[in-house]
C-alpha cells in the first residue's frame, strides 16, 4: 500500500501492525537488519557459500589434483556401486544404535551417583566431565596405545587378573574393535551427558516431589510422572545431539581402527573422506556428502517432529 | 511516499545473492585457473629468494639440506614442512589457486599424480646434463617420469631389505654371515630359530594390518621376479602370478606355523620394529630406516636383500620423496640450481650419509661415512637394482588400508581365501582403468 503523507504512513503502519505491541524496532525493519547483518554475513560466508560450492562440486567431476568438469548426476548416479559407502551405512547404523543405547545407559547410572548432596558427589562429578575436555583424536591415542597387543596395559591389566592368557587382540575383529571403539566412546562423552541430565533434575521443582510423597506416589510414580516428564525436553536434546553426532563419527574411528580390520569399521564420514583423499575425487566425494547432509536434515525434522507432538500432548 | 526502508529486505536479498553468486564464481575460477610461469633469469645462485614444501615425515633431513644450502649461497631456500596427512589437501588447493612454491618435494609414490596432473616443470635436459645421471636413483626418476619426461629427481632416499638378528642366527645353529637369500632360506632359518629358541622369540615377523608397510617390505619380491604390481606406465596391474602366489604363501606357512606371532594379525604398523628391536624377532623385512633404532637396542644385525622367491635376484622399495620445480615457479634456473646442489657429492655425503641417511647415488655407495656400516653401503648399491611402483592410483589401491591390496594379503594369509588372488587382479584393474 502506498502512503502519500508522512501522517498517512504513520496509521498505514498502525493498521499494519499486529494485535501485539511491537517496539521501536519492529518500526524500523531497516536498522533491525542493519543488526543481524554481521551474523548473516558469517553464515552466508561460512555456511551457503560453502554449501553452495559443495553442491556445484557435486555435479562436477573434480578431482584433487585438477579442474572440474560438468558431469550432470553421474556422480549421485555412481553413489550405488561405491561399495565403501554402502557398507558403511549398516555398520554407521549399527554404531549409532549401540552408541547411543551405551551412553544413554551408563549416565543414568552415574546420574543417579553423582545427584546428591553428600560429600563427594562434586568430585565424582568433575571426574565423569573431565574426558570430555580430552579432544576425541587425542583420547583416541590413548585408547591406541592402551590396547596394543604387545605393550598395552589393558592387555597387561587383563593377563594380570588371569581373564586372558595373551593378548585379548582389542582391534582384532570387526566385532572387537567396535567394542573397543564404543568403550572410548562412553568414557570420553559421558561426562557432557551426565551434566546435562543432572542440570535437568535440579530444575524439577523440589515442592512436585513433595506433594507427590505426601499424595502416596512411589518412587517409579515420581519416576514415571514427575521426573521424566519434566526431563523430555533435556533427554530430546540430547538423543538428537546422540545420533547426530555417532552418523558423523570419524576422528575415533580414524585414529583407532583405520576402518579396519577388513573394512568392517568404517564409517559414512570415513567413506566420505577416503572418496576425496585416497581416491582423489572431490566431486563424488561432495555428492555423498550432500546425500548424507539431506539423510541428516529428514533425520532431525522426524525427530523433532516426534518429540514436538509428545511434549504438545 | 513509500519509505526507502521497505526496500531493505528486497536490495539486502540481492546483495547477499549477488555476493553469492560473486564470491563463488571467484572461488571456482581461481581453481579453475593456471598462470604459466614467467621466464626465469638465467644466473642460478643470485640471491632469489626460493620458497619449498616438504612433507613433515622427511622435515628434519630436509632442514638441514636447506640450512646448509643457504649457509653456502646467495639464493635462500625458504623451507615449509607441511603435516603428512594434509599434504595431498594442502597441494590440491595450492595447485588450483597458483599457489604451488618453487620447489616441491614429495612422496615418491604420489610423484606420478602430481606428474600426471603437470604440477611439475619438464627437467629432462637439466636432469640428463647432469654428470651423475647415471649413478642416480634410477627408481624416483623412473617414477617422476611420464611419456620420456622427467619431472623430478630424489631427494631424500630409502630403501627396503632384510634385517635379520645375528645372534638369534647363532643360537639357531645357523651362520651369521649368510642372511637370507630365497624364499627357501626365508622360511627355513625362520623356523630354526622358532624352533630352537622358541619362548618369546619368533622367527619371522610382519605387520598384518599395514597396507604401506607390506607393500614396501613386500612389492620387492615381486620385482626381483621380474613381476613387478604395475606394469605400462602403471595401466596394467600384474597381481595374478607365480612370484604373488608363493609371497602370499610363504607369509601364510610362516604365520600358520607360528614362526610369526599372532598379534602380527592386527598391527597396522605401530608395533613393526618393536620386537625386532627388542631381540624377540629373527628375520624382517623393513627399511634402512631402521638401521640406527636397532644400533641403540644392541641389536646385532645383517642386511640382505629382499630376494625373488627363487632367490635369483634381489629388489628393494625405494621409498623416500622426489623433489622438482613446480608450473607456478618463476625461478627455474634457481632452483635447479638449489637441486644440483643437493645431487652434488658434497651434500650427498657431508650431510645426507654423515647423519646416515642414504645418497641417491650409487656411485657415493663407500663414502667415509656410510663405508663404517657395511649394511648401509649394502643398501646403496641396491639403489641399482631399486624399484618404486609408479601408477597414479597407488595410493587408492595400495597405501589406502580400505584398499584391494590390504584386503588381498588378510584373505589370503589369515582367512585362507585361495580366490583371493584373481579377485585382487579384478580389483586392481578396475582402479587402474578408472585412475587413467
Amino acid at each position: 500500500m502506498l502512503a502519500t503523507s508522512s501522517d498517512d504512513v504513520a496509521v498505514a503502519r498502525r493498521t499494519r501492525r499486529s494485535p501485539r505491541k511491537g517496539s521501536a524496532l519492529t518500526d524500523r525493519p531497516g536498522l533491525g537488519m542493519l543488526f543481524v547483518a554481521p551474523l548473516a554475513a558469517i553464515v552466508v560466508v561460512l555456511f551457503l557459500i560453502p554449501l553452495g560450492v559443495l553442491v556445484f562440486m557435486s555435479f562436477q567431476d573434480w578431482p584433487l589434483l585438477g579442474g572440474p568438469k560438468p558431469n550432470g548426476i553421474a556422480n549421485y548416479q555412481a553413489i550405488p556401486s561405491n561399495s565403501l559407502f554402502t557398507g558403511a551405512i549398516t555398520f554407521t547404523l549399527t554404531y549409532t544404535a549401540l552408541a547411543t543405547v551405551a551412553i544413554f545407559a551408563v549416565s543414568f547410572v552415574l546420574v543417579a551417583v553423582s545427584n546428591s548432596h553428600r560429600p563427594g558427589a562434586k568430585a565424582y562429578r568433575t571426574a565423569f566431565f573431565l574426558p570430555y575436555v580430552v579432544g576425541t583424536a587425542a583420547a583416541a591415542l590413548i585408547w591406541f596405545a592402551a590396547v596394543n597387543d604387545q605393550n598395552g596395559i589393558a592387555n597387561t591389566i587383563l593377563q594380570d587378573l588371569g581373564f586372558t592368557k595373551g593378548p585379548w587382540g582389542f582391534l582384532d575383529t570387526p566385532g572387537q574393535a567396535l567394542f573397543t571403539t564404543l568403550t572410548l566412546v562412553v568414557w570420553k562423552f559421558i561426562g557432557f551427558q551426565v551434566i546435562v541430565l543432572l542440570v535437568g533434575l535440579q530444575a524439577v521443582p523440589a515442592q512436585l516431589y513433595e506433594a507427590a510423597r505426601m499424595d502416596g506416589a512411589s518412587t517409579l510414580q515420581r519416576l514415571r510422572y514427575i521426573t521424566l516428564p519434566f526431563l523430555r525436553p533435556t533427554l530430546a536434546l540430547l538423543l538428537i545431539l546422540s545420533i547426530t553426532g555417532s552418523l558423523l563419527a570419524f576422528d575415533q574411528f580414524q585414529v583407532l581402527t583405520h576402518g579396519g580390520p577388513d573394512n568392517g569399521t568404517i564409517t559414512l564420514v570415513m567413506a566420505i573422506y577416503n572418496t576425496a583423499f585416497s581416491r582423489f575425487d572431490l566431486g563424488k566425494a561432495a555428492a555423498l556428502s550432500v546425500v548424507l547432509l539431506v539423510a541428516l536434515v529428514l533425520l532431525n525434522g522426524v525427530q523433532l517432529m516426534f518429540l514436538r507432538r509428545k511434549d504438545d500432548q | 511516499m513509500e519509505s526507502p526502508a521497505h526496500h531493505l529486505p528486497a536490495r539486502l536479498r540481492h546483495l547477499i545473492g549477488t555476493t553469492a553468486i560473486l564470491t563463488a564464481s571467484v572461488l571456482i575460477l581461481a581453481a579453475c585457473s593456471s598462470s604459466s610461469p614467467a621466464p626465469s633469469a638465467t644466473k642460478p645462485d643470485n640471491g632469489t629468494q626460493l620458497t619449498m614444501w616438504v612433507r613433515q615425515a622427511n622435515g628434519p633431513v630436509a632442514q638441514s639440506l636447506v640450512k646448509a644450502y643457504n649457509a653456502t649461497h646467495k639464493n635462500q631456500v625458504k623451507l615449509t614442512t607441511v603435516p603428512d596427512a594434509g599434504f595431498q589437501t594442502k597441494i590440491g588447493a595450492a595447485a588450483g589457486s597458483s599457489g604451488l612454491p618453487d620447489i616441491l618435494a614429495s612422496d615418491v609414490v604420489y610423484s606420478p599424480n602430481y606428474v600426471k596432473q603437470g604440477l611439475y616443470q619438464d627437467l629432462t635436459t637439466e636432469v640428463k646434463a647432469l654428470p651423475f645421471y647415471s649413478n642416480l636413483s634410477h627408481a624416483h626418476t623412473d617414477a617422476s617420469s611420464l611419456n620420456g619426461k622427467i619431472y623430478g629427481v630424489p631427494f631424500v632416499v630409502d630403501s627396503s631389505l632384510i634385517m635379520y638378528n645375528k645372534d638369534l642366527f647363532a643360537k639357531a645353529g645357523l651362520d651369521p654371515a649368510q642372511g637370507p637369500k630365497s624364499f627357501a632360506d626365508i622360511y627355513n632359518d625362520a623356523k630354526a630359530i622358532r624352533d630352537k629358541v622358541g619362548g618369546d622369540t619368533y622367527g619371522f615377523y610382519f605387520p598384518g594390518n599395514c597396507s604401506g608397510c607390506d607393500a614396501y617390505s613386500m612389492l620387492p619380491y615381486l620385482a626381483a621376479a621380474g613381476e613387478p604390481l604395475f606394469k605400462n606406465d602403471g595401466k596394467t596391474a600384474q597381481v595374478d602370478t607365480a612370484s604373488m602366489k608363493a609371497t602370499l604363501d610363504l607369509y601364510k606357512k610362516l604365520y600358520d606355523q607360528g614362526i610369526v606371532p599372532a598379534s602380527a594379525k592386527s598391527d597396522d604398523g605401530t608395533n613393526w620394529t618393536t620386537l625386532f628391536n627388542a631381540g624377540k624377532i629373527g628375520i624382517l623385512p623393513i627399511g634402512n630406516f631402521n638401521f640406527g633404532t636397532a644400533e641403540k637396542g644392541k641389536i646385532n644385525y645383517g642386511e640382505a636383500g629382499l630376494p625373488a622367491p627363487d632367490g635369483s635376484a634381489t629388489s628393494g622399495f625405494i621409498g623416500g620423496d622426489v623433489v622438482g620445480i613446480t608450473k607456478n615457479s618463476t625461478h627455474k634456473a634457481q632452483a635447479f640450481d638449489f637441486l644440483t646442489w643437493v645431487l652434488g657429492s658434497d651434500a650427498q655425503v657431508n650431510v645426507l650419509a654423515k647423519a646416515g641417511d642414504l645418497p641417491s647415488r650409487v656411485d657415493l655407495a663407500n663414502n667415509k661415512y656410510s663405508s663404517t656400516n657395511p649394511a648401509i653401503v649394502a643398501a646403496i648399491k641396491g639403489e641399482a637394482t631399486g624399484y618404486t611402483p609408479s601408477s597414479t592410483a597407488y595410493g587408492a589401491l595400495v597405501n589406502d588400508a580400505t584398499g584391494p591390496w590390504l584386503k588381498l594379503l588378510r584373505d589370503y594369509i589369515f582367512s585362507g581365501d585361495s580366490n583371493a588372488i584373481s579377485t585382487a587382479q579384478k580389483s586392481f584393474q578396475d582402479g587402474l582403468n578408472q585412475a587413467q
